[in-house]
């Protein structure tokens, strides 16, 4: 299938380690803005250019059902205490038009990720800025992976 | 020695691991360490020692003795992980009371539980959390909550009240990069910068009066 871009209706799920979640009495409340920087190359892995998300629209079914197989659609084996953070497509577009870049929102389908898709457009050197605006603005959900699986 | 307590039970007294390059003492390894009394020390990782037979000559085998440290395990890499950060602690033990050492070492525990980790995750660096350490020591402020690690090994730390969001990361170079959401009587602000630790001081300041 080819790339398309995700309406700004839409959304994706970004999932989120326990460690870049911000807690209030063991609530997710938000998440530190270093979860939207692109990754830099590592010993393992190599630099990101893109972040890792699934289109959410992709699956039908009320909301529990569409994040759960969100959750599953990760090809990671995701840790209880993990975030699945829900964010709306032309929020996260909006707040790169704040910053003067124009970020891009696009489903990917790759053959052991059908629902793959991936927010582009994020500088390689981190914009704290950005991320503090795409982490206040652009989550319409916060959900603990416990309560998903 | 001590043998070693889950991590429920890892409450004060402090319980950690020591991997001595020899069998040592409780009382050696800790006064190695300059350790306060009350901090108990227990090898979760002891050496070993190996026989390996070794041909010196043609005509004569001899077995000769080496030290060996164990292949520490991943979760075992993250407990002593864990434990340098609560070493770090320790140093300035002094300018901590006790609630607070207490509280530091819980956030340590929660945010370095094995369970939550990853095999290629980055431990948070030590000289970052030491540097968060300093600020807090020099701000007297231990009020940040929800202790983080970036991708990167950077320390995070939050302040959350009504009105402010504040986020601090520290990556151990002198610098913190800071995030601020502000609920206002003009509406949400947002702001980002990065200061020397000094001068975060006097940013965290302005932003938690609020």
């Amino acid at each position: 299938m080819a790339v398309k871009s995700i309406d700004d209706e839409h959304h994706v799920v970004r999932h989120c380690k326990k460690r870049l979640l911000i807690r209030e009495a063991g609530k997710i409340v938000s998440v530190y803005p270093e979860a939207f920087h692109l990754r830099p190359a590592t010993e393992g892995f190599a630099k990101e250019d893109s972040l890792s998300v699934i289109y959410y629209e992709f699956f039908d079914g009320a909301a529990e059902v569409r994040m759960k197989e969100c959750c599953a659609a990760l090809t990671l084996e995701v840790r209880p205490k993990d975030g699945l953070i829900r964010l709306n497509v032309g929020l996260i577009k909006e707040q790169g038009r704040k910053r003067e870049r124009r970020l891009r929102v696009t489903h990917e389908p790759e053959p052991t990720c059908p629902a793959y898709a991936a927010i582009r457009g994020l500088p390689e050197k981190p914009d704290d800025e950005l991320a503090t605006l795409i982490a206040n603005l652009a989550i319409v959900e916060a959900l603990e992976a416990s309560a998903v699986i | 020695m001590n043998t070693l307590l889950p991590s429920s039970q890892r409450l004060s007294p402090v319980v950690f691991a020591w991997q001595p390059s020899q069998l040592e003492t409780s009382a050696q390894a800790r006064a190695s360490l300059q350790l306060p009394e009350h901090m108990q020390v227990s090898a979760s990782a002891l050496t070993t020692r190996q026989a390996n037979p070794i041909v010196l000559s043609p005509r004569r085998l001899t077995t000769v003795h080496r030290d060996a440290p164990q292949q520490a395990g991943f979760e075992e890499k993250l407990f002593d992980a864990c434990v340098r950060l609560k070493v770090l602690v320790a140093q300035y033990a002094m300018h901590l009371s006790k609630d607070e050492r207490q509280q530091i070492f819980e956030q340590l525990d929660d945010v370095l539980n094995p369970a939550d980790w990853y095999v290629e995750d980055i431990f948070p660096k030590q000289t970052a959390f030491q540097e968060l350490l300093k600020w807090s020591v020099y701000s007297k402020n231990y009020e940040w909550r929800s202790l983080g690690v970036s991708d990167t090994g950077d320390v995070l730390v939050a302040w959350l009240s009504e009105a402010v969001r504040l986020t601090a990361s520290f990556a151990g170079d002198g610098i913190v990069r800071w995030t601020a959401r502000v609920r206002s009587q003009t509406g949400v602000e947002h702001a980002a910068g990065s200061s020397s630790l000094q001068y975060f001081d006097r940013q965290a300041r302005f932003y938690l009066q609020q």
